[in-house]
């Protein structure tokens, strides 16, 4: 039988990385999304019987996340820079021409409305569905079709070279 | 599909796409070239976002874990049988230590009224009772007689509180009487009433006797056989005061 800690080690070896990531994107402060981090495993550690499906877990974890960066906008107004004036972290271990593209794409990111950044992030980072998106975030999926096309349109844009197909293919 | 449709699909999910959509793929090389396009810029997408995570991010987070856990109640969450257990067990609790606690403070006349309810069939017992069991049961009490008291319907040896007795009832002209000896317990002579009940504890032999009744009147007639079970003769010497 496995014990209630292993099964929580392997959840967070698994998951934290990603989930991580997400808190970044959403809050744009390193030692903002390492907090919200820790305080999402601890309020999973506290209700990890209510965990039925091993494949549920990265959604779960992703509410709690998400409710508890809501929570911090509730108690008080962090002071924090608006995510787009955030300089992102480029001190990883790729080349250096890769991580001139990572920084563009990065910055195009930031820019991009929070409406559209945050399903996209789920979508890419999380492996989410539209319509587990549209779950998460109270939407239907179709609308969350419409948001994560115009997000990679935008990006595209924003980019340059790569907008063509969302120039011309503008969905309704 | 067509192209637009094919086009909107992979701005969509490029990575996941419809059997429709890979049918089209397969037949458009245009729409395979904007396929593959998606894909690339889908990789770079991906590889910008996955921005560095802090070194030991799991260790750190399970650190904090462990920590928290270890200073958290043992039992947060009880399931609805362990409350219902808990429930019964203080009820039980709660009824054993007020009993003991009355037990504790009760008189010896006390203990026999509350006891009388614990065996009420024993009242309306109409069987007499052998002399020679009788006898024996005060003999295995270690407060051994030499007669019988009477006529005994009912003969039981019962707990008053931490101490054994006997417990007997004598069905006479006035209704049935309830008579219990506690032996190596002296109680001075006195009549007493309670809960609708009249009755009397007096030392006899090396024991208390209690009497009770609805109606007292047999009690001299009742105490004075028990003296001359214990003591033998006729029982003029202890008649009633």
């Amino acid at each position: 039988m496995v014990s209630k800690q292993s099964q929580f080690d392997a959840l967070v070896r698994a998951t934290s990385a990603d989930l991580y990531r997400f808190a970044h994107w959403l809050c744009g402060n390193e030692a903002l999304a390492h907090d919200l981090t820790q305080e999402t495993y601890l309020r999973a550690w506290r209700s990890l019987d209510n965990l039925r499906e091993t494949a549920a877990a990265k959604a779960w974890l992703v509410t709690i996340l998400r409710r508890e960066h809501a929570r911090l906008y509730e108690r008080k107004t962090p002071e924090i820079e608006p995510i787009d004036a955030v300089e992102l972290p480029e001190s990883d271990q790729r080349s250096p021409d890769l991580l001139g593209d990572d920084a563009l794409v990065r910055r195009a990111m930031a820019k991009l409305e929070a409406k559209y950044r945050e399903p996209l992030l789920m979508q890419v980072l999380g492996g989410f569905s539209c319509e587990e998106i549209a779950a998460e975030l109270g939407s239907t999926p179709g609308a969350v079709m419409t948001q994560v096309f115009r997000a990679r349109q935008k990006l595209k844009a924003a980019l340059g070279g790569y907008g063509e197909e969302g120039k011309v293919y503008e969905l309704p | 599909m067509n192209c637009l449709e094919f086009r909107r699909a992979i701005g969509t999910d490029p990575r996941h796409l419809d059997a429709a959509a890979l049918a089209h793929r397969a037949d458009c090389p245009r729409c395979g070239e904007a396929h593959e396009r998606a894909l690339a810029f889908e990789r770079s997408l991906a590889t910008a976002i996955a921005i560095p995570v802090p070194d030991n991010l799991a260790e750190r987070i399970l650190l904090r874990q462990t920590t928290a856990a270890l200073h958290e109640p043992r039992a947060r969450r009880m399931p609805l049988w362990s409350i219902a257990a808990a429930a019964v067990f203080a009820v039980a609790l709660a009824a054993t230590l007020g009993w003991r606690m009355f037990v504790a403070n009760a008189s010896l006349a006390d203990l026999a009224i509350a006891h009388l309810a614990h065996e009420p069939f024993a009242l309306s017992a109409r069987g007499e009772i052998d002399d020679g069991a009788v006898r024996a049961m005060f003999a295995a009490l270690g407060a051994p007689i030499t007669r019988s008291p009477g006529h005994v319907h009912y003969l039981n040896d019962c707990r008053l509180g931490e101490r054994l007795s006997l417990h007997m009832v004598m069905q006479r002209a006035s209704g049935p009487v309830t008579a219990m000896y506690v032996p190596k317990r002296h109680e001075p002579r006195r009549d007493f009433e309670g809960l609708g009940v009249r009755g009397r504890e007096a030392t006899i032999g090396d024991g208390t006797l209690i009497l009770l009744a609805a109606d007292a009147r047999e009690f001299d007639a009742i105490e004075s056989q028990f003296h001359l079970a214990f003591a033998g003769g006729d029982g003029s010497a202890f008649g009633a005061p």
